[in-house]
């Protein structure tokens, strides 16, 4: 296949973001009085994208993926087939009947050598599968038919409709909104004019205290409709499957994602839990892989498999990762003491709610509840990281961390091999208590991730230390 | 483990007054500032004072700083640490070693000293000051051990 054009329907997508332009420069010129440059920039923009269009092409050549584009300035990207890190495949629901999907070749390097080949036929990853294991292994592997894919797997993992149900109601996504809107609310702020705002704080002052919490109460039931709406979508009809050494899976109604990794290129395995899925005992399983800068975080650690009961977990996951333990591994390290300097850490919170009260004598009571919510979540929030706080090293040297963050509960799994780096920090203070950090570094994405376990045993920290220089 | 040259005294004690140069200036700026804009002047000898207590800081600092900045480079590691208060041990297999980076700044140039950057392909840590010949014997004796290491593989 050479010098082959993306299907037409390529154009469609330009749409949106041609006329998120056209709006742009329309809010400009009106800006700056000058109205009638839209049309013209409209007309020139449409040409341009047209003529892009025109100049994309792409061959998929016998040792290299090929792309030519520009218009002015051609540009020619070269990806050989050994160098492709992972395929990412995006199908909207509205090209399957025309057997279209959006291809993401990515190579893991700093700059944006990336390709991404909006709309082209179905089998066009396949062919590229198939390509980078000829490349890789240098010997012709069978070619994968369709009806192969289906029967014949190592390991597989559907979602149940039940634990869909269960992923999506412990989600705290919902409360992700409203933060976010909050945090929209804050930035822009200063355009809402005074009147209002004064308006809408008098009549929340105005009523009761009851109404106010029922408000936000609605408010938070919306939030986790929308939330529960949104996970359905996203990971709908969830499926893994383990084959010759690659996981793919797939998921997504509206817009079908598929990913294929080598399970070589893995660097680390994390079981988190959210606090009430930790309740619940449930638990997602994460990996974090090498991928470009441009790919979204979604994709930058996915999720492998959403939710597990954690009867199951260990069997489970022990299907598809080789280095994993055969049941929750004893963490070590953790001390009392550290209860304490948690609680520290996090009193600062405390401060937060203070700004309420310059809105009048009203708020008092509202920020002194407030405060001693905070305060629970404070204490609690030591004991909970205290609790889950802590290494080891387990078989094969797979060293085992966990900590938590904002009350999610990490455990990660990583192999010696995979940790760049260790770092043991200590402040003087910390010294007197036999207390240390410890930080691990690994790849993720096109940059680093860090893991650190805060006041943990200096002891063993020091034992993980010397672990890992062996 | 090896201590950083001894004129790396020099340096830190070079960068502390010119950053306290850096306080003046901006104390100068303050006080025309706040006349500016009607403000009560003495709030930049706030700007002075807090100038005046970093330098104070660092540089009785300095003897610390320099007895607790030590590295090593083992057959398999390169080991460094850094901090008196807080202190940091870090170590870095030369196995995952992608690159070391000599880099010179000005201060550095004065004294004839290099730092060394040790890049790996998740992170990068940093040897603050080392001899110009002890930085190219460390770079070479890294980058050959990384690729006799990479080669075994």
């Amino acid at each position: 296949m050479k010098n082959k054009l993306l299907n037409p329907l390529a154009l469609l997508f330009g749409i949106r973001n041609y006329i998120s332009q056209v709006v742009g420069i329309l809010v400009i010129s009106i800006w700056i009085n000058f109205v009638w440059i839209t049309p013209v920039f409209a007309l020139f923009l449409l040409v341009y994208k047209i003529a892009s269009y025109f100049t994309y092409r792409y061959s998929i050549l016998d040792n290299q993926l090929l792309v030519k584009h520009g218009i002015f300035f051609k540009k020619e990207l070269h990806m050989p087939y050994e160098r492709i890190q992972n395929i990412h495949r995006k199908q909207w629901f509205f090209l399957k009947p025309f057997k279209l999907e959006e291809v993401i070749i990515d190579n893991a390097s700093h700059s944006d050598s990336n390709i991404d080949l909006v709309a082209v036929n179905e089998n066009v990853a396949d062919l590229l599968e198939n390509k980078k294991a000829i490349a890789i292994n240098s010997k012709p592997e069978n070619k994968i038919t369709k009806s192969d894919v289906n029967n014949n797997f190592d390991a597989q993992y559907k979602i149940s409709n039940h634990s869909m149900n269960l992923f999506a109601l412990t989600s705290f996504r919902g409360l992700f909104g409203l933060f976010i809107l909050f945090e929209f609310y804050q930035r822009y702020s200063f355009a809402i004019s005074a009147k209002y705002k004064d308006a809408f704080f008098n009549y929340l002052g105005s009523k009761g205290i009851i109404i106010v919490i029922l408000e936000i109460f609605i408010l938070l039931i919306i939030a986790f409709v929308v939330s529960y709406i949104s996970i359905w979508i996203q990971y709908y009809r969830f499926t893994l499957t383990k084959k010759d050494g690659y996981l793919t899976f797939s998921r997504g109604l509206l817009k079908k994602e598929t990913l294929r990794i080598n399970i070589k290129r893995i660097q680390s395995i994390n079981f988190s839990q959210n606090i009430i899925r930790s309740l619940f005992k449930l638990t997602t399983v994460k990996i974090t892989i090498i991928s470009d800068r441009k790919e979204s975080t979604n994709t930058k650690d996915p999720i492998v498999i959403p939710v597990l009961n954690s009867k199951n977990l260990y069997t489970i996951a022990n299907q598809f990762f080789d280095n994993l333990p055969s049941k929750d591994p004893k963490i070590l390290g953790q001390r009392a003491y550290s209860v304490w300097l948690f609680i520290r850490n996090s009193l600062w919170t405390l401060l937060l709610p203070l700004p309420l009260l310059l809105n009048g004598n009203n708020w008092l009571t509202i920020s002194f509840f407030i405060e001693i919510m905070i305060l629970f979540a404070v204490i609690f929030n030591g004991f909970y990281r205290y609790r889950h706080n802590g290494v080891k090293v387990i078989k094969n040297d797979d060293l085992v961390i966990e900590n938590c963050r904002f009350f999610n509960r990490h455990l990660h799994f990583i192999n010696w091999h995979c940790i760049q780096s260790i770092t043991l920090r200590e402040s003087i203070w910390m010294q007197k208590n036999n207390l240390a950090h410890l930080k691990i570094s690994e790849r993720r994405g096109d940059s680093s991730g860090e893991i650190i376990s805060r006041y943990i045993d200096a002891d063993i920290a020091k034992r993980i230390y010397k672990w890992y220089q062996s | 483990m090896k201590k950083l040259p001894e004129n790396v005294k020099k340096i830190w004690m070079q960068a502390s007054i010119i950053t306290f140069i850096c306080w003046i200036l901006f104390f100068v700026v303050s006080r025309f500032l706040l006349a500016f804009i009607k403000w009560p002047t003495w709030i930049s000898f706030i700007v002075l004072g807090i100038g005046i207590l970093e330098l104070i800081c660092e540089l009785s600092l300095i003897p610390y700083r320099y007895a607790f900045n030590k590295y090593r480079i083992a057959e398999e590691y390169v080991e460094i640490q850094k901090g008196f208060f807080f202190r940091k041990l870090s170590s870095i297999p030369i196995a995952r070693v992608q690159n070391v980076n000599l880099d010179q700044g000005p201060l550095l140039r004065m004294q004839k000293l290099n730092s060394v950057d040790i890049d790996t392909a998740g992170d990068n840590h940093r040897i603050e000051a080392v001899t110009h010949q002890e930085a190219q014997l460390i770079r070479k004796q890294v980058m050959d051990l990384a690729m006799e290491a990479r080669n075994e593989k």
